[in-house]
């Protein structure tokens, strides 16, 4: 049990600001908005530091706060309205031009091969954030955390159908963005 | 347009489990259209690189500057 009585906000700093970083920015896909989010994180504990009770550990408490916050930030980005989709239909986003646009060539394990584990690293997070907002936090909710389906559709909000289509839709892009990317 | 309903069903047969008239139609789709065949690997693909972000990584480091603003931010609320 740790005990926070004078609490030196600079350590913290130290200790945790990078971690917090990489874990926020894999998870909005915006380096800016991932400093602002650790910066809020931090304001918020030291303000909250009365609730902390020891019962975890500072770091746990800490990064519990930026879940929230990034939580946070998924529900404002997927309550903007934005024009319904329609699916399977030849006015849907594909418009008929499905296998124009997304033609799978069963390649994409070659980029695993020749790629440096950061490179594809930031590929991804790149790929990610070019998604619809209104995707992302489910995508990352479902596919990095691998979160439980229902847990993902109470958290976003969601029927298991729309998680469905929403994550197909999801991976034909980034199967997509990352053959782009890679085979130019 | 199937195409895309077949890549659905291979999606949603990650997620749960398809019923017997869809996993019948991806099975005989997949005998003559090379694209979804395709599909199932990349898509595993992806799965998989996708769950490599969720390992705690330190390689990103804020700079120096900015760790000191977030310092000087949290003193000055600190002290207020």
């Amino acid at each position: 049990m740790e005990k926070l009585t004078n609490i030196d906000t600079s350590q913290w700093v130290d200790e945790y600001a990078d971690m917090l970083y990489n874990f926020a920015v894999v998870r909005v896909s915006d380096s800016d908005l991932a400093k602002d989010l650790v910066q809020d994180t931090f304001v918020s504990a030291l303000k909250g530091i009365d609730k902390f009770q020891g019962k975890s550990t500072v770091k746990t408490w800490i990064f519990s706060i930026l879940k929230r916050k990034i939580i946070d930030h998924w529900r404002k980005q997927e309550s903007r309205k934005t024009k319904p989709m329609s699916f399977f239909t030849t006015e849907g986003m594909m418009k008929g031009k499905f296998l124009e646009t997304y033609s799978p060539k069963g390649r994409l394990s070659e980029v695993e091969e020749k790629m440096e584990n950061s490179e594809l690293r930031e590929l991804i997070i790149e790929c990610i954030g070019a998604l619809p907002p209104k995707w992302q936090g489910i995508v990352v909710d479902k596919m990095v955390d691998e979160k439980e389906s229902e847990e993902v559709c109470n958290n976003h909000d969601i029927t298991p159908s729309n998680l469905w289509v929403i994550v197909h839709r999801a991976k034909l892009q980034l199967r997509d963005c990352l053959e782009k990317k890679w085979f130019v | 347009m199937n195409c895309e309903k077949i890549t659905y069903y291979i999606e949603k047969g990650f997620l749960t489990d398809l019923k017997i008239s869809e996993k019948l139609q991806v099975k005989l789709h997949k005998l003559y259209c090379q694209c979804c065949k395709n599909y199932a690997p990349d898509s595993d693909f992806i799965n998989q690189i996708l769950v490599l972000l969720c390992e705690e990584d330190t390689s990103e480091s804020l700079t120096d500057a900015e760790k000191q603003k977030l310092k000087d931010a949290l003193q000055k609320l600190g002290d207020s």
